[in-house]
Protein backbone atom coordinates (compact mmCIF):
# COMPACT_ATOMS: atom_id res chain seq x y z
CA UNK A 1 0.00 0.00 0.00
CA UNK A 2 3.15 2.28 -0.18
CA UNK A 3 3.85 2.51 2.82
CA UNK A 4 7.58 4.32 3.42
CA UNK A 5 8.35 1.97 6.60
CA UNK A 6 8.69 -1.27 4.56
CA UNK A 7 11.72 0.44 2.15
CA UNK A 8 13.91 -0.24 4.89
CA UNK A 9 15.37 -3.49 3.76
CA UNK A 10 18.91 -3.38 5.89
CA UNK A 11 17.55 -4.05 9.20
CA UNK A 12 15.30 -7.03 10.14
CA UNK A 13 14.34 -5.69 13.70
CA UNK A 14 12.87 -2.72 11.44
CA UNK A 15 10.96 -5.44 9.60
CA UNK A 16 9.61 -6.99 12.30
CA UNK A 17 8.69 -4.47 13.68
CA UNK A 18 7.21 -3.03 10.19
CA UNK A 19 5.51 -6.03 9.91
CA UNK A 20 4.02 -6.25 13.48
CA UNK A 21 2.56 -2.56 13.44
CA UNK A 22 1.44 -3.71 9.77
CA UNK A 23 -0.73 -6.42 11.66
CA UNK A 24 -1.71 -3.76 14.47
CA UNK A 25 -2.60 -1.43 11.51
CA UNK A 26 -5.07 -3.86 10.14
CA UNK A 27 -6.54 -4.63 13.17
CA UNK A 28 -6.47 -1.12 14.83
CA UNK A 29 -9.50 0.41 12.35
CA UNK A 30 -11.72 -2.23 13.37
CA UNK A 31 -11.17 -1.63 16.97
CA UNK A 32 -11.20 2.30 16.93
CA UNK A 33 -14.13 1.90 14.57
CA UNK A 34 -15.69 -0.56 17.40
CA UNK A 35 -14.48 1.67 20.18
CA UNK A 36 -15.77 4.66 18.22
CA UNK A 37 -19.08 3.01 17.96
CA UNK A 38 -19.26 1.88 21.10
CA UNK A 39 -18.58 5.31 22.20
CA UNK A 40 -20.99 7.11 20.86
CA UNK A 41 -23.92 4.32 21.78
CA UNK A 42 -23.01 3.88 25.10
CA UNK A 43 -23.09 8.36 25.22
CA UNK A 44 -26.19 7.79 22.63
CA UNK A 45 -27.97 6.06 24.82
CA UNK A 46 -27.09 7.98 27.91
CA UNK A 47 -28.48 10.84 26.24
CA UNK A 48 -31.51 9.17 24.23
CA UNK A 49 -32.49 7.66 27.88
CA UNK A 50 -32.08 11.31 29.35
CA UNK A 51 -34.29 12.63 26.85
CA UNK A 52 -37.11 10.26 27.28
CA UNK A 53 -36.70 10.01 30.82
CA UNK A 54 -36.79 14.24 30.66
CA UNK A 55 -39.03 14.58 28.47
CA UNK A 56 -41.89 12.05 30.61
CA UNK A 57 -41.45 14.31 33.17
CA UNK A 58 -42.26 17.15 31.51
CA UNK A 59 -45.33 15.87 29.82
CA UNK A 60 -46.31 14.23 33.14
CA UNK A 61 -45.85 17.39 34.34
CA UNK A 62 -47.37 19.51 31.66
CA UNK A 63 -50.82 16.75 31.73
CA UNK A 64 -50.65 17.64 35.55
CA UNK A 65 -50.77 21.02 35.26
CA UNK A 66 -53.50 21.04 32.61
CA UNK A 67 -55.56 18.20 34.03
CA UNK A 68 -55.30 20.55 37.73
CA UNK A 69 -56.21 24.30 35.14
CA UNK A 70 -59.54 21.78 33.95
CA UNK A 71 -60.51 21.00 37.28
CA UNK A 72 -60.42 24.92 38.04
CA UNK A 73 -62.51 26.14 35.35
CA UNK A 74 -64.63 23.12 35.05
CA UNK A 75 -65.64 22.98 38.42
CA UNK A 76 -69.08 24.88 39.44
CA UNK A 77 -71.21 24.91 42.66
CA UNK A 78 -73.62 27.14 44.48
CA UNK A 79 -75.34 28.00 47.59
CA UNK A 80 -78.76 26.37 46.94
CA UNK A 81 -80.10 27.17 50.56
CA UNK A 82 -79.24 28.12 53.89
CA UNK A 83 -81.40 28.01 56.99
CA UNK A 84 -80.57 29.25 60.82
CA UNK A 85 -81.62 27.15 63.72
CA UNK A 86 -81.64 29.79 66.69
CA UNK A 87 -82.19 27.24 69.52
CA UNK A 88 -79.14 25.14 68.41
CA UNK A 89 -77.20 28.54 66.50
CA UNK A 90 -76.75 26.45 64.04
CA UNK A 91 -76.03 27.59 60.40
CA UNK A 92 -76.92 25.07 57.60
CA UNK A 93 -76.05 26.17 54.03
CA UNK A 94 -76.87 23.47 51.29
CA UNK A 95 -73.79 23.64 48.40
CA UNK A 96 -74.84 21.52 45.16
CA UNK A 97 -72.13 20.79 42.94
CA UNK A 98 -73.50 20.68 39.15
CA UNK A 99 -70.63 20.72 37.43
CA UNK A 100 -68.11 17.98 35.99
CA UNK A 101 -65.52 17.61 38.88
CA UNK A 102 -65.84 16.67 42.88
CA UNK A 103 -65.06 19.50 45.02
CA UNK A 104 -63.60 20.20 48.47
CA UNK A 105 -64.98 23.42 49.67
CA UNK A 106 -64.31 25.36 52.69
CA UNK A 107 -66.94 27.57 54.02
CA UNK A 108 -66.94 30.95 55.45
CA UNK A 109 -69.08 32.75 57.43
CA UNK A 110 -68.70 36.80 58.11
CA UNK A 111 -70.81 39.87 58.77
CA UNK A 112 -73.31 39.57 62.11
CA UNK A 113 -71.34 36.79 63.00
CA UNK A 114 -68.30 34.85 62.30
CA UNK A 115 -67.32 31.04 62.04
CA UNK A 116 -66.16 28.71 59.26
CA UNK A 117 -66.11 24.84 58.42
CA UNK A 118 -63.21 23.49 56.38
CA UNK A 119 -62.50 20.41 53.37
CA UNK A 120 -65.97 19.56 52.68
CA UNK A 121 -66.64 17.09 49.98
CA UNK A 122 -69.18 18.07 47.42
CA UNK A 123 -69.48 14.80 45.23
CA UNK A 124 -70.64 15.67 41.11
CA UNK A 125 -74.26 16.28 41.16
CA UNK A 126 -74.74 15.91 44.92
CA UNK A 127 -76.38 18.70 47.49
CA UNK A 128 -74.55 18.65 50.43
CA UNK A 129 -75.26 20.29 54.09
CA UNK A 130 -72.68 21.86 55.32
CA UNK A 131 -73.36 22.88 58.75
CA UNK A 132 -71.50 25.45 61.06
CA UNK A 133 -72.37 25.85 64.95
CA UNK A 134 -72.05 28.07 68.06
CA UNK A 135 -73.31 31.01 65.65
CA UNK A 136 -75.15 33.64 67.40
CA UNK A 137 -76.79 35.91 64.58
CA UNK A 138 -78.99 38.58 65.81
CA UNK A 139 -82.75 39.02 64.88
CA UNK A 140 -82.63 40.86 61.58
CA UNK A 141 -78.86 40.65 61.10
CA UNK A 142 -77.08 39.59 57.89
CA UNK A 143 -74.36 37.46 57.42
CA UNK A 144 -72.34 37.04 54.17
CA UNK A 145 -71.29 33.21 53.06
CA UNK A 146 -68.53 32.86 50.99
CA UNK A 147 -67.68 29.25 49.85
CA UNK A 148 -63.91 28.62 48.84
CA UNK A 149 -63.19 25.53 47.13
CA UNK A 150 -59.71 24.11 46.87
CA UNK A 151 -59.42 24.64 43.09
CA UNK A 152 -58.99 28.41 43.73
CA UNK A 153 -63.02 28.94 43.08
CA UNK A 154 -65.19 31.30 45.46
CA UNK A 155 -68.78 31.48 45.68
CA UNK A 156 -70.84 34.04 47.57
CA UNK A 157 -74.53 34.26 49.26
CA UNK A 158 -76.01 36.13 52.25
CA UNK A 159 -78.25 35.27 54.69
CA UNK A 160 -80.86 37.56 56.28
CA UNK A 161 -82.34 36.37 59.28
CA UNK A 162 -85.36 37.77 60.45
CA UNK A 163 -86.27 37.03 63.65
CA UNK A 164 -85.38 34.34 66.48
CA UNK B 1 -0.88 7.88 4.96
CA UNK B 2 -3.75 7.30 2.79
CA UNK B 3 -4.88 4.33 5.23
CA UNK B 4 -5.27 6.59 7.55
CA UNK B 5 -7.48 9.29 6.01
CA UNK B 6 -9.81 6.63 4.45
CA UNK B 7 -9.83 4.56 7.80
CA UNK B 8 -10.60 8.04 9.92
CA UNK B 9 -13.47 8.85 7.40
CA UNK B 10 -14.82 5.27 7.51
CA UNK B 11 -14.95 5.76 11.39
CA UNK B 12 -16.70 9.68 10.63
CA UNK B 13 -19.30 7.95 9.28
CA UNK B 14 -20.32 5.82 11.24
CA UNK B 15 -20.47 8.12 14.07
CA UNK B 16 -22.41 10.09 11.81
CA UNK B 17 -24.92 7.49 11.04
CA UNK B 18 -25.36 6.43 14.53
CA UNK B 19 -25.14 9.92 16.18
CA UNK B 20 -27.96 10.91 13.21
CA UNK B 21 -29.92 7.92 14.40
CA UNK B 22 -29.62 8.54 17.95
CA UNK B 23 -30.78 12.04 17.34
CA UNK B 24 -33.51 10.70 14.93
CA UNK B 25 -34.51 7.96 17.71
CA UNK B 26 -34.73 10.87 20.39
CA UNK B 27 -36.92 12.61 18.17
CA UNK B 28 -39.58 10.00 17.52
CA UNK B 29 -39.68 8.82 21.25
CA UNK B 30 -39.18 11.21 23.08
CA UNK B 31 -39.91 14.74 22.15
CA UNK B 32 -42.63 13.90 19.55
CA UNK B 33 -44.20 12.51 21.96
CA UNK B 34 -44.13 14.79 24.44
CA UNK B 35 -45.63 17.28 22.06
CA UNK B 36 -48.13 14.80 21.42
CA UNK B 37 -49.04 14.21 25.13
CA UNK B 38 -48.81 17.97 25.74
CA UNK B 39 -51.65 18.65 22.39
CA UNK B 40 -53.88 16.28 23.53
CA UNK B 41 -53.81 18.07 27.57
CA UNK B 42 -54.25 21.13 25.62
CA UNK B 43 -57.46 19.41 23.03
CA UNK B 44 -59.08 18.43 26.51
CA UNK B 45 -58.44 21.58 28.21
CA UNK B 46 -60.54 23.45 25.17
CA UNK B 47 -62.87 20.62 25.17
CA UNK B 48 -63.53 21.05 28.74
CA UNK B 49 -63.52 24.89 29.14
CA UNK B 50 -65.92 24.94 26.31
CA UNK B 51 -68.31 22.27 27.29
CA UNK B 52 -68.29 24.85 30.98
CA UNK B 53 -69.17 28.15 29.18
CA UNK B 54 -72.20 26.03 27.05
CA UNK B 55 -73.34 24.73 30.30
CA UNK B 56 -72.93 28.27 32.10
CA UNK B 57 -74.68 29.83 29.16
CA UNK B 58 -77.53 27.15 29.30
CA UNK B 59 -77.86 28.31 33.34
CA UNK B 60 -78.00 32.42 32.29
CA UNK B 61 -80.55 31.52 30.04
CA UNK B 62 -82.60 30.18 32.66
CA UNK B 63 -86.18 31.77 33.47
CA UNK B 64 -88.86 30.39 35.18
CA UNK B 65 -92.23 31.76 37.13
CA UNK B 66 -93.03 29.91 39.95
CA UNK B 67 -96.70 29.38 41.21
CA UNK B 68 -97.77 28.14 44.32
CA UNK B 69 -101.56 27.81 46.27
CA UNK B 70 -102.64 25.66 48.65
CA UNK B 71 -103.27 21.32 47.24
CA UNK B 72 -106.79 21.94 48.83
CA UNK B 73 -109.12 19.87 50.96
CA UNK B 74 -107.81 16.39 49.78
CA UNK B 75 -104.80 17.68 51.04
CA UNK B 76 -105.16 20.75 53.73
CA UNK B 77 -101.53 20.87 54.71
CA UNK B 78 -99.91 20.46 50.98
CA UNK B 79 -99.07 23.57 48.88
CA UNK B 80 -99.29 23.01 45.17
CA UNK B 81 -96.26 23.87 42.95
CA UNK B 82 -96.74 25.30 39.06
CA UNK B 83 -93.68 26.42 36.97
CA UNK B 84 -93.56 28.10 34.09
CA UNK B 85 -91.14 27.58 31.91
CA UNK B 86 -90.48 31.72 30.10
CA UNK B 87 -86.82 30.51 28.71
CA UNK B 88 -85.50 29.85 25.59
CA UNK B 89 -84.32 26.29 26.41
CA UNK B 90 -85.96 23.27 28.73
CA UNK B 91 -85.50 23.03 32.25
CA UNK B 92 -84.72 20.32 34.32
CA UNK B 93 -86.22 21.23 38.21
CA UNK B 94 -84.73 18.38 40.68
CA UNK B 95 -85.93 19.69 44.02
CA UNK B 96 -88.95 22.04 45.55
CA UNK B 97 -88.00 23.72 48.89
CA UNK B 98 -89.78 24.99 51.26
CA UNK B 99 -88.98 26.98 54.01
CA UNK B 100 -85.48 24.94 55.50
CA UNK B 101 -86.82 21.57 54.07
CA UNK B 102 -86.49 19.96 50.54
CA UNK B 103 -88.26 17.87 48.13
CA UNK B 104 -86.69 16.14 45.52
CA UNK B 105 -88.65 15.97 42.25
CA UNK B 106 -87.90 13.71 39.22
CA UNK B 107 -90.32 14.65 36.27
CA UNK B 108 -89.19 15.42 32.97
CA UNK B 109 -87.23 18.20 31.30
CA UNK B 110 -90.01 21.59 31.02
CA UNK B 111 -90.33 22.55 27.46
CA UNK B 112 -89.75 26.27 26.59
CA UNK B 113 -93.04 28.41 27.30
CA UNK B 114 -94.42 25.46 28.72
CA UNK B 115 -96.73 25.17 32.01
CA UNK B 116 -95.80 22.10 34.34
CA UNK B 117 -97.64 21.28 37.60
CA UNK B 118 -94.63 19.94 39.80
CA UNK B 119 -96.77 18.55 42.57
CA UNK B 120 -98.35 18.84 46.09
CA UNK B 121 -95.76 18.71 49.06
CA UNK B 122 -96.48 18.35 52.34
CA UNK B 123 -95.23 21.95 54.50
CA UNK B 124 -96.27 20.83 57.81
CA UNK B 125 -97.56 23.88 58.49
CA UNK B 126 -97.20 25.29 61.81
CA UNK B 127 -100.07 28.37 63.06
CA UNK B 128 -98.48 31.79 62.29
CA UNK B 129 -95.55 31.04 60.54
CA UNK B 130 -94.86 31.96 56.65
CA UNK B 131 -93.86 29.77 53.65
CA UNK B 132 -91.53 30.71 51.18
CA UNK B 133 -91.55 28.16 48.06
CA UNK B 134 -88.37 27.96 45.38
CA UNK B 135 -87.68 25.05 42.83
CA UNK B 136 -83.90 24.10 42.12
CA UNK B 137 -82.62 23.49 38.68
CA UNK B 138 -80.11 21.04 37.26
CA UNK B 139 -77.87 23.48 36.25
CA UNK B 140 -77.65 25.18 39.64
CA UNK B 141 -80.09 28.00 39.50
CA UNK B 142 -83.23 28.89 42.15
CA UNK B 143 -85.97 30.70 41.47
CA UNK B 144 -88.88 31.41 44.23
CA UNK B 145 -92.42 32.59 44.32
CA UNK B 146 -93.07 35.65 44.21
CA UNK B 147 -94.37 35.89 47.31
CA UNK B 148 -94.88 33.70 50.52
CA UNK B 149 -97.96 31.93 51.95
CA UNK B 150 -99.10 32.16 55.99
CA UNK B 151 -100.85 29.61 57.67
CA UNK B 152 -102.95 30.17 60.33
CA UNK B 153 -105.44 27.63 61.00
CA UNK B 154 -105.40 27.25 57.04
CA UNK B 155 -103.73 28.58 54.27
CA UNK B 156 -103.43 32.48 53.50
CA UNK B 157 -102.44 35.19 50.90
CA UNK B 158 -100.22 38.13 51.37
CA UNK B 159 -102.27 39.40 48.61
CA UNK B 160 -104.02 39.30 45.37
CA UNK B 161 -101.71 40.61 42.36
CA UNK B 162 -101.57 40.97 38.55
CA UNK B 163 -98.42 40.99 37.08
CA UNK B 164 -98.08 42.59 33.56
CA UNK B 165 -95.51 42.13 31.18
CA UNK B 166 -95.66 44.80 27.84
CA UNK B 167 -93.85 44.13 24.84
CA UNK B 168 -93.82 47.19 22.20
CA UNK B 169 -92.71 50.73 21.54
CA UNK B 170 -94.14 53.94 22.86
CA UNK B 171 -96.32 55.21 25.78
CA UNK B 172 -99.08 52.85 26.61
CA UNK B 173 -101.71 52.45 29.04
CA UNK B 174 -102.45 49.47 30.64
CA UNK B 175 -106.13 48.72 31.70
CA UNK B 176 -107.58 46.36 34.08
CA UNK B 177 -111.34 45.77 34.03
CA UNK B 178 -113.50 42.86 35.44
CA UNK B 179 -114.25 40.33 33.35
CA UNK B 180 -116.99 40.56 31.09
CA UNK B 181 -114.96 43.31 29.59
CA UNK B 182 -116.79 46.65 30.14
CA UNK B 183 -118.48 45.63 33.72
CA UNK B 184 -116.57 47.41 36.04
CA UNK B 185 -113.38 49.76 35.23
CA UNK B 186 -110.54 49.06 38.00
CA UNK B 187 -107.30 50.94 37.22
CA UNK B 188 -104.62 52.65 34.76
CA UNK B 189 -101.19 52.74 34.24
CA UNK B 190 -99.55 54.37 31.66
CA UNK B 191 -96.09 52.45 30.43
CA UNK B 192 -93.39 54.05 28.45
CA UNK B 193 -91.68 51.32 26.31
CA UNK B 194 -89.22 53.27 24.56
CA UNK B 195 -87.96 52.34 21.21
CA UNK B 196 -88.75 48.68 22.03
CA UNK B 197 -88.39 46.84 24.98
CA UNK B 198 -90.39 44.71 28.05
CA UNK B 199 -91.49 47.05 30.95
CA UNK B 200 -93.46 45.15 33.77
CA UNK B 201 -96.19 46.68 35.88
CA UNK B 202 -98.46 45.04 38.75
CA UNK B 203 -102.18 45.60 39.96
CA UNK B 204 -103.09 45.00 43.19
CA UNK B 205 -106.80 43.05 43.12
CA UNK B 206 -108.87 42.46 46.23
CA UNK B 207 -109.46 38.84 47.80
CA UNK B 208 -110.96 36.80 44.71
CA UNK B 209 -114.86 35.53 45.44
CA UNK B 210 -116.97 33.55 42.70
CA UNK B 211 -118.12 36.49 41.24
CA UNK B 212 -115.11 38.59 41.40
CA UNK B 213 -112.49 36.50 39.97
CA UNK B 214 -111.96 37.17 36.33
CA UNK B 215 -110.11 40.13 34.64
CA UNK B 216 -109.24 41.62 31.49
CA UNK B 217 -106.10 43.53 31.03
CA UNK B 218 -105.90 45.62 28.11
CA UNK B 219 -103.24 47.27 26.27
CA UNK B 220 -104.04 50.94 25.02
CA UNK B 221 -102.22 53.03 22.38
CA UNK B 222 -103.94 56.62 21.82
CA UNK B 223 -107.62 55.57 22.02
CA UNK B 224 -107.41 52.31 20.22
CA UNK B 225 -106.65 49.07 22.29
CA UNK B 226 -103.65 46.91 21.41
CA UNK B 227 -103.88 43.80 22.97
CA UNK B 228 -105.89 42.43 25.84
CA UNK B 229 -105.19 39.25 28.06
CA UNK B 230 -107.71 37.43 30.22
CA UNK B 231 -106.69 35.84 33.52
CA UNK B 232 -108.27 34.91 36.63
CA UNK B 233 -107.24 34.05 40.21
CA UNK B 234 -108.62 30.83 41.38
CA UNK B 235 -107.37 31.30 45.09
CA UNK B 236 -106.90 28.84 46.82
CA UNK B 237 -107.67 26.24 44.16
CA UNK B 238 -104.59 28.16 42.33
CA UNK B 239 -102.25 31.26 42.33
CA UNK B 240 -102.72 34.57 44.52
CA UNK B 241 -100.81 35.85 41.58
CA UNK B 242 -101.68 35.70 37.77
CA UNK B 243 -99.34 36.73 35.09
CA UNK B 244 -101.00 38.72 31.74
CA UNK B 245 -98.85 39.10 28.91
CA UNK B 246 -99.24 41.77 26.23
CA UNK B 247 -97.31 43.29 23.19
CA UNK B 248 -98.13 46.23 21.35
Amino acid sequence: MGCTVFEHRGDVRSLKQGNSLRNRRGISPVIATIILSAVVITIGGAVWSYAQSAATVIADDYVDGTFSLINEVTERFVVEHAGYDSTGKILSTWVYNYGAVSVTVDVYISGAATGSTLNTVVPIGTLTLIQITGLDIPAGGTIAIKVHSRCGNNVYSHYYWPAA
Amino acid sequence: MSIHIITGRQRRGISTILGVLIFVGIMFTAYIPMLLVMKQADTIYTQKKLESERLDELRSAESVTVYTYPTGASAPYNLTVTVVNKGVSFIDVIRVWINDTYHSVNIPPILPSEEKKIGSFNANPENGKNYYVKIATKNGNTFGASDSIRYDNGWEAQGFFIYVSITGKGTCDVELWSNPHGSTYISTTKVYLGGGSTVFTSFVVPSPTVLNKNYIVELKKGSSYIDQDKVSIDWPDGPAYIWAFLEG
